[in-house]
């Protein structure tokens, strides 16, 4: 039996239906399980908030991509505006605008859940073939090298010149021409995301999705969920129409993704111990960027392809950190930084022989890290707020170091950090300056792409919020899969991760129906 | 009373504005207005005036680079702001009109002008002392206008070949017609 799609414009009055598992999001999470579920013969129903665009509106253009497929249109923030937050918004999720970066779960990162937070049920060797399955279906495969763009040799050429350890990265892709354009929608359906690959098996298969439908809220009864209360969005205003959509399922998933998925939850009234948005992390990240005399050209290869993990264990009571590669993308590279005015335009006239490293800090390992807070405001509004501690401008102070060093290994004439008072250093004797810089929230620009967090995952029903199966604690027809159940951050990108658990995760749905 | 950066930390904003307005008489120039190049569906025309302003600065035209209005920059910060929460337009309004006041001006920056009275030098010293601010919500406040501007700007093929961006390639499956009409069995 196949499926259906619905946007906002064929839902012209109200629906109501009845399924075996209603899924919010279609994202890494939701559109695995999806998939998993309907071959199984499960009526599945899948709201999602975001538009269903195809590669045909994708025009690589930032003005159309970034309010077409991104959370709140390109504009979330922390409620302070110190941290960007890139979050993908459509069918598919994250996914459609991720870099493609893969990784599995690390081992020391599920030995660490094990030990601190009582996951007793995933381990590497319980996870393998689940990630085999998603790597095959995904075309997960390492880049070569020596593909990578000259934005990427710069990490590579840098780190091995001065002994630190970069590699080749996977990525999810067939038949990548290389574009660069990753982040603003794949033109060419290369790139693996959920939107051509687990969505559409999916609907292969029975899925009913309604686009443009943002869930408003779970309705309980007892400790059931007994219906998905959805509203449909304008898909040109973004403003809630009068149709609604209501499901009713046995049961219920949430995969909206961090922040997304714990402020349903909130809305729902289903924040009984308080947990519920605590332990939100985000990899916070400090860049650099770097001037060259020959020419990066850093919108163009593969954004993201050469990797290190070289800092990733820095030992006790320090965060530790890995160093990728971003895009450079003019709308997104001009309004990272801090100044104004003539010398903003000037550093913005060297675009093409300008580089950028980026160091992830990987948050929620040490004790007491909870990471930030998701919660919602007055006027309905999700606020993010991350407090950035001592232990983090210790790693963003170091990070920055680390960073400039291998700039300046690779060749680069002028580093320059991204300070309210950028530091600009032309060799390591400049270092000391770096050093001094101020660090922290409004000390620099901050951003993330990688959300986590905010329904951890965890045995003990106090101080989590849903189990080592992913059900939830007390509402027993619930079940979190996305990257919100994650109880840390990963200190991989996080993807693969989630492909890998929703896909295990699919038994324990199913046998819940 | 003497109004420093000290009277506004122990009084807050509310109260130092009240100190301020009850003080010397302030030479308030009125506010500057300017036409939008289409109808707005969001801001006011003080508050479209003074993000054109704010453009103005934080991407003045020179040497090849496109005034903001041409480029429309606040114009389509609007459009931006008719397809966001309410709640962000909201927040930005009163920013802009904060930013506008000059009682607020003078309490911060010694500043007796309204924004978009002052000239492009005053302009400037009024951005920068809200990047450097002492006080985290104006530089969040200042963050949050920057991005916007610097985003709306630089995302535009015009300025493309000022930063040595050839711009994306053109495959032709962009200009097909949208997809079929949802809703049919895929």
């Amino acid at each position: 039996m196949k499926g259906v799609a619905y946007t906002a414009r064929e839902l012209k009055a109200d629906v109501e239906v009845a399924c075996d598992v209603c899924i919010v999001g279609s994202g890494a999470g939701g559109a695995v399980l999806a998939a998993g579920l309907v071959e199984r013969g499960l009526k599945v129903v899948m709201l999602e908030e975001g538009g269903y665009h195809t590669s045909a509106e994708f025009d690589l253009q930032e003005a159309t991509a970034f309010p077409m497929l991104y959370q709140e249109h390109g504009l979330r923030t922390t409620a302070d505006v110190a941290i960007t937050i890139l979050q993908g918004r459509a069918v598919g999720g994250t996914t459609v605008v991720n870099w493609t970066t893969c990784f599995r779960t690390p081992d020391r990162i599920l030995e660490h859940w094990r030990k601190a937070h009582g996951i007793e049920s995933l381990s590497p060797e319980v996870l393998r073939p689940h990630f085999e399955a998603v790597e095959q279906r995904l075309s997960i495969l390492p880049w070569p090298a020596e593909a990578a763009n000259e934005n990427n040799r710069v990490l590579l050429d840098g780190a091995r010149r001065l002994g630190v350890e970069a590699r080749a990265l996977s990525r999810n892709v067939k038949g990548c021409a290389n574009t660069g354009y990753c982040g603003l929608g794949c033109p060419l359906n290369a790139k693996q995301s959920m939107l051509v690959t687990f969505v559409p098996d999916a609907l292969e298969h029975g899925l009913v999705l309604y686009a443009n439908t943002k869930a408003e809220r779970l309705e309980l009864e007892g400790d059931r969920v007994v219906a998905v209360h959805g509203v449909v969005l304008d898909p040109v205003s973004d403003r809630p129409t009068a149709r609604r959509v209501t499901v009713r399922p046995k049961v219920a998933v949430s995969a909206g993704g961090a922040i997304n998925g714990p402020a349903l939850l909130l809305r729902s009234g289903l924040n009984a111990n308080g947990r519920v948005g605590k332990r939100t992390f985000l990899h916070p990240v400090v860049a650099m960027t770097a001037l060259h005399d020959k020419v990066i050209n850093g919108w163009w290869g593969a954004p993201q392809s050469i990797g290190s993990h070289a800092f990733i264990d820095r030992g006790p009571d320090r965060v530790g950190y890995f160093l990728e590669t971003p895009p450079i993308y003019p709308m997104l590279a001009a309004s990272a930084g801090w100044l104004f005015g003539v010398e903003h335009q000037e550093h913005a006239r060297a675009l093409a022989r300008t580089s950028s490293l980026l160091a992830l800090t990987v948050d929620g390992l040490l004790p007491g890290d909870e990471g930030g807070t998701v919660s919602l405001r007055a006027d309905g509004r999700i606020r993010v707020d991350y407090p950035v501690g001592p232990h983090l401008i210790e790693a963003f102070r170091d990070a920055s170091l680390v960073i400039a060093r291998i700039q300046l290994a690779a060749g680069a004439k002028l580093v320059r950090s991204i300070h309210v008072e950028p530091v600009e250093l032309t060799s390591e004797a400049d270092l000391p300056a770096l050093e001094r810089a101020p660090y922290g929230a409004l000390k620099h620009s901050i951003f993330t792409a990688h959300q986590m967090g905010g329904c951890a995952m965890g045995r003990d029903p106090a101080t989590s919020v849903v189990d080592g199966q992913l059900r939830h604690h007390v509402v027993k027809n619930l079940f979190v899969v996305d990257g919100s159940a994650l109880p840390t951050s990963l200190g991989v990108n996080p993807s693969e991760t989630i492909y890998g658990l929703a896909h295990w995760a699919r038994e324990a749905v199913a046998s819940a129906v | 009373m003497a109004i420093t950066r000290r009277t506004v930390l122990k009084y807050g904003l509310g109260g130092a504005a009240i100190l301020a307005a009850g003080g010397v008489g302030l030479s308030l120039r009125p506010s500057v207005l300017r036409a939008p190049q289409r109808p707005l569906a969001v801001f006011s025309p003080l508050e479209y005036s003074v993000l054109a302003a704010l453009a103005d600065r934080i991407a003045p035209a020179r040497d090849g680079f496109p005034p903001a209005a041409q480029l429309q920059v606040a114009e389509k910060l609007d459009d931006l702001m008719a397809i966001s929460h309410p709640g962000v337009a909201d927040d930005l309004r009163k920013v802009l009109r904060l930013m506008e006041n000059a009682v607020a001006g003078f309490v911060f920056d010694l500043r007796t002008d309204t924004f978009t009275g002052s000239p492009p030098e005053v302009q400037d010293e009024v951005l920068r002392a809200w990047q450097h601010s002492r006080i985290a919500v104006r530089r969040s406040a200042y963050k949050g206008l920057l991005g916007l501007v610097t985003a709306t700007y630089f995302s535009c093929p015009e300025v493309y070949p000022l930063v040595g961006y050839y711009g994306p390639p053109s495959y032709g499956n962009v200009r097909r017609p949208p997809p079929p009409p949802p809703g049919v069995p895929t």
